[in-house]
């Protein structure tokens, strides 16, 4: 076989190869002068920008001390009129010289191409073959400069991670908030001291702030800092963020929000949500003891959002400006609908099991901004009337959640499910609780269950199992721990203490009192709240201690709520705050 | 980063005069959509244009056939429809389409992502070689192709799966297309473009004369994938059409670094020391794969400042704080809607958690892929003739006229023809 190569001299030579190398050298030309021009009237623009020139600015700020001074009103505006058609004229130019710049790109290349093609592949001086030490060398060459290209691309990321830390904005500077920071806020920082939903902000019923008034007495008027009136009954219980307090109440016509000052007492404002009007809508059949306000309100600070027994979902702003509203439509419920909200971030979570069967329930999560759907997923338990909590794990959070016969963990950002476990009857109320890793939560009239959190996700009934442990267990109020104990309390005032390390029981004690709130933990001691407004303070010890009792004067089943130095309790037609009394 | 940072001169440049003067400033009006015939025809075209390159890069066997595709690509898919749609800038749709339910993926955008990935597993890489208009404006460019050491090159081939990383990271979390913004490409085709954009452009293209398609090679972010499956495509280019005959002559033949020596087994001795070292990387591994997360969830704060909320949120709070003068366009926009700034921190929390997990996911992935390239390069192959390396191959058929095979092929077809 011969080899076609010629002496490309001869090609070099024809007319046609010069040509289209000429072609493309002029080309080639042109396209570095049109750059060049290009860069020059780029730089005009730039230094002679319209809304800085100088001279432009300085006569309208005269014109301004000298309002009335035509002429230089006049001067201004030719000058203006100059500017902008020189920017115009500028802006042309560069348009027109873009083409002409890509043009002669285009063409140069074009012809370089199509005379380089004419030409044969020069033959190459073959070199040796691959050695074994020259593939070694290569090889050890190639790692040396991959790991120094990682090294330096991990300074770079490293850099851009230590630079990154936030400048701290004066967070007393702004009016709506004393507790969020600029960057990298964590939601367990912003309600460290709020109370933004049923049982606090981890729904586990443990007040972590300081200063909770231990006596008062409202006869004597002690420590009553005010009551106010509440103007329609609900179940529900107060919440509070910052200097606000707000609860709901409502009756088969009337659904509202009310916003207490912390302060004083005083009602601010009243945010109502209308009842759907939709043709043909079915008259809820809601219990006498549950009510058309057993729901909870939550708020992230900016939104305050209340559902009803009705599925009327709704959001106010701080100054109860209804932000938007929804019928979810009237959950089946068999006692009527009294799950509470949760919240986390801009995500107010709904809990919305109904039906005698599974098939109807689902977990959902709007935007308290606007009321868009972030993410709904179905639940395979029919109605109950356990809330959703949210928690903080090593892993971030979730949502934790009890109903027949799952407790369940979510994905607050997805709605994905994580976890669930089989251990639930029907008829499901008291709210289970997260504590020392445990989730708790509890069958009436039957047992007791703790689960590992940390587990591995899918169905865990029997692999994240910690114990159960029988007992005389509460069909409304939540259990409440220490993280050592955990206490439940029935309607009737059976106070059971268990171990949370294996479930067993410490102590049984039958307290005088009918109960229908939920215990709560502050500090070591234990706050029960009994209907009748005496509350009793009691060691949370292996034992128990009463330590003392207070009393207001009204019947009470709403979970008391609580801020920085005061407790507050919703009573059947009053609002109190007890605290310090300046 | 001096080209990234200089958007930051991006303001308005004409405002409107403060005074009356007569003039009536016209109302803003919003574009139609184009007609949907023009997505089936794009598709269409596209399509036709994929196969045609399979079967000049396969087949044909010809460079001045491809180099026509490649122009009309460069014209139709660059010059003709301003760069847009284009599969490389898909990626940041279809990112953005898997992590948010609410955006709707155009079809056509599905068709200028998927088609070639399923070219390529089938055909090799015929889309680089002629239908992307990207890889079409280098390659015409290259007149003195400067060969890139091989480690170099494995090292600067890295770059493209870090923009591979945060191009994906930045549209899932609905941030920016940061493919499409700083295309380098594209203020060519449109005519347009701010004076980053320009440089950007210009100065890739002054690369392209001497370094072969630079950006297809270290930056391309489409490339990666398209990488991946040239490995195991069913058909692919071959040097010579026929069995080598190690004449050598297509050694120098590729620009691209592309054409791979035959080489020989490692000698005992040196094969033992390169399972230790395979041993020791492998051992590695998980521990670049760790700091690669850990870099990469500490990143969070500085990458999630790419997304309009937390830019928005962090300039609230400094002007609140009193850390900057005056209002921007945003924060005076924000100001007058009445918002609460409650909310929009909040919303800016959110983000910068999907940021942390998405960093962490990306950090992660990259110490995997670095610790592979570690790996891989560590691993002795044995090849027995001159071949067009799987992955790096962008078929663009130089390499073609210089096997004294290929030459004798193509005489011997044409005295067929003649007869």
């Amino acid at each position: 076989m011969t080899m076609d190569y010629i002496d490309n001299t001869q090609i070099k030579m024809r007319p046609l190869y010069q040509g289209l190398m000429g072609c493309s050298v002029v080309a080639a030309v042109l396209g570095v002068v049109a750059a060049v021009l290009l860069a020059v009237a780029g730089y005009q623009i730039r230094v002679t920008d319209p809304a800085q020139a100088d001279l432009l600015q300085k006569h309208k700020e005269q014109l301004q001390t000298r309002p009335s001074d035509q002429a230089l009103a006049e001067q201004i505006r030719q000058m203006d009129a100059d500017i902008r058609r020189n920017e115009l004229r500028r802006q042309q130019f560069i348009h027109t010289g873009t083409i002409y710049l890509a043009g002669s790109i285009v063409i140069a290349a074009v012809c370089f191409i199509a005379a380089r093609s004419m030409l044969k592949p020069a033959p190459v001086v073959p070199t040796a073959d691959s050695c074994p030490a020259e593939q070694i060398q290569r090889a050890r060459q190639t790692r040396l400069v991959v790991t120094v290209t990682l090294a330096l691309l991990g300074a770079v990321g490293l850099y851009a991670a230590l630079t990154a830390r936030p400048k701290q904005a004066d967070t007393q500077s702004q009016p709506h908030s004393q507790s969020s920071a600029v960057e990298a806020v964590d939601w367990a920082e912003v309600v460290a001291q709020q109370w933004p939903s049923f049982r606090g902000p981890w729904g586990d019923g443990v007040c972590r702030m300081p200063d909770i008034p231990s006596v008062w007495n409202e006869k004597e008027n002690k420590a009553i800092v005010w009551k106010s009136e509440v103007p329609l009954p609900g179940f529900s219980s107060p919440i509070v963020w910052d200097d606000r307090v707000y609860l709901t109440g409502a009756t088969e016509t009337e659904q509202k929000l009310f916003c207490y000052d912390a302060k004083d007492g005083k009602l601010l404002w009243t945010g109502q949500i209308q009842p759907d009007g939709t043709a043909g809508r079915e008259a809820p059949n809601i219990m006498e003891d549950t009510g058309f306000a057993a729901n909870t309100p939550a708020t992230n600070g900016s939104r305050i959002c209340a559902i009803f027994a009705t599925g009327d979902i709704g959001c106010f702003d701080r100054d109860g400006k209804i932000q938007w509203q929804k019928a979810l439509g009237v959950p089946e419920s068999a006692y009527g609908y009294a799950t509470s909200l949760a919240v986390f971030e801009n995500k107010i979570i709904v809990q919305f099991d109904q039906g005698s069967e599974e098939g109807l329930s689902e977990i959902l999560a709007f935007n308290s901004a606007d009321g868009a759907i972030l993410w709904r997923t179905k639940r395979p338990t029919p109605n109950t009337w356990t809330s959703p909590t949210i928690v903080k794990t090593d892993k971030g959070y979730q949502i934790l959640t009890s109903g027949s016969p799952w407790v369940m963990g979510y994905d607050p950002a997805t709605g994905q499910e994580l976890w669930r476990a089989s251990c639930l009857g029907s008829d499901i109320a008291p709210t289970q609780i997260l504590a020392a890793g445990l989730v708790v939560a509890l069958q009436p009239y039957d047992k007791l269950y703790a689960y590992r959190l940390d587990n591995a996700g899918g169905d865990v009934t029997e692999s994240a199992k910690a114990w159960d442990g029988p007992g005389d267990m509460p069909d409304i109020a939540s259990p409440v721990s220490n993280g050592e104990l955990v206490w439940t309390l029935t309607v009737s005032g059976g106070l059971s203490c268990f171990d949370l390390a294996d479930g067993k029981e410490v102590y049984v004690q039958s307290l005088d009192l009918e109960c229908h709130a939920s215990p709560v933990l502050v500090g070591d001691k234990l706050y029960i709240l009994g209907q009748d407004g005496q509350m009793i303070i009691a060691q949370a010890g292996r034992t128990y201690e009463e330590l003392g009792r207070n009393i207001i004067d009204e019947e009470c089943y709403a979970s008391p709520a609580f801020a920085p130095g005061r407790m507050f309790l919703r009573s059947t037609k009053s609002l109190y705050c007890i605290g310090k009394v300046d | 980063m001096l080209m990234l940072s200089m958007t930051a001169w991006g303001v308005q440049r004409f405002p409107p005069p403060q005074f009356e003067s007569g003039y009536q400033i016209p109302q803003t009006t919003t574009p139609m959509p184009h007609p949907p015939i023009r997505d089936v025809i794009d598709s269409a075209v596209f399509l036709v244009a994929l196969g045609m390159a399979s079967w000049l890069t396969l087949k044909k066997r010809s460079r001045k056939w491809i180099v026509g595709l490649m122009l009309f690509s460069l014209f139709y898919f660059g010059f003709f429809r301003n760069g847009c749609v284009c599969s490389v800038g898909s990626i940041g749709n279809i990112a953005l389409a898997a992590f948010n339910s609410e955006y709707t993926l155009p079809a056509v955008v599905l068709v200028f992502f998927l088609a070639p990935l399923v070219f390529t597993l089938f055909f090799g890489r015929g889309f680089c070689a002629a239908v992307c208009p990207l890889g079409a404006m280098q390659d015409i460019v290259l007149i003195r192709p400067v060969r890139v050491p091989e480690p170099l090159e494995a090292a600067l081939r890295l770059l493209a799966y870090v923009y591979l990383a945060f191009a994906v990271l930045f549209a899932a979390t609905g941030s920016l297309f940061v493919i499409c913004r700083y295309d380098p490409f594209v203020t060519f085709f449109r005519f347009n473009g701010n004076w980053n954009l320009w440089v950007l452009g210009i100065s890739f293209l002054l690369i392209s004369l001497f370094v072969g398609r630079p950006y297809c090679r270290f930056l391309c972010p489409y490339g990666v994938i398209l990488r991946q499956l040239s490995r195991i495509s069913r058909w692919r280019v071959k040097i010579t059409p026929d069995e080598c005959i190690q004449c050598r002559l297509c050694e120098q033949a590729c620009p691209f670094g592309a054409v791979v020596k035959p080489s020989k087994p490692l000698p005992p001795a040196e094969n033992a020391r390169s399972k230790r070292t395979i041993a020791f990387l492998i051992v590695l591994l998980p521990i670049l794969a760790a700091l690669g997360g850990w870099i990469g969830s500490a990143m969070h704060p500085t990458l999630a400042r790419a997304h309009p909320t937390v830019r928005l949120a962090n300039r609230i709070d400094a002007e609140m704080a009193g850390l900057v003068q005056g209002q921007t366009d945003a924060s005076e926009a924000f100001r007058a809607s009445g918002q609460d700034v409650q909310l929009l921190r909040l919303e800016a929390v959110s983000i910068r958690y999907r940021f942390w997990v998405g960093g962490m996911m990306a950090g992660i992935a990259l110490g995997l892929i670095a610790g592979g390239k570690l790996i891989a390069s560590a691993v002795p192959v044995v090849r027995k003739e001159y071949e067009a390396h799987r992955a790096g191959c962008f078929a663009c058929g130089r390499c073609f006229a210089y096997c004294p095979v290929e030459q004798k092929r193509r005489i011997d077809q044409s005295i067929m023809n003649t007869k």
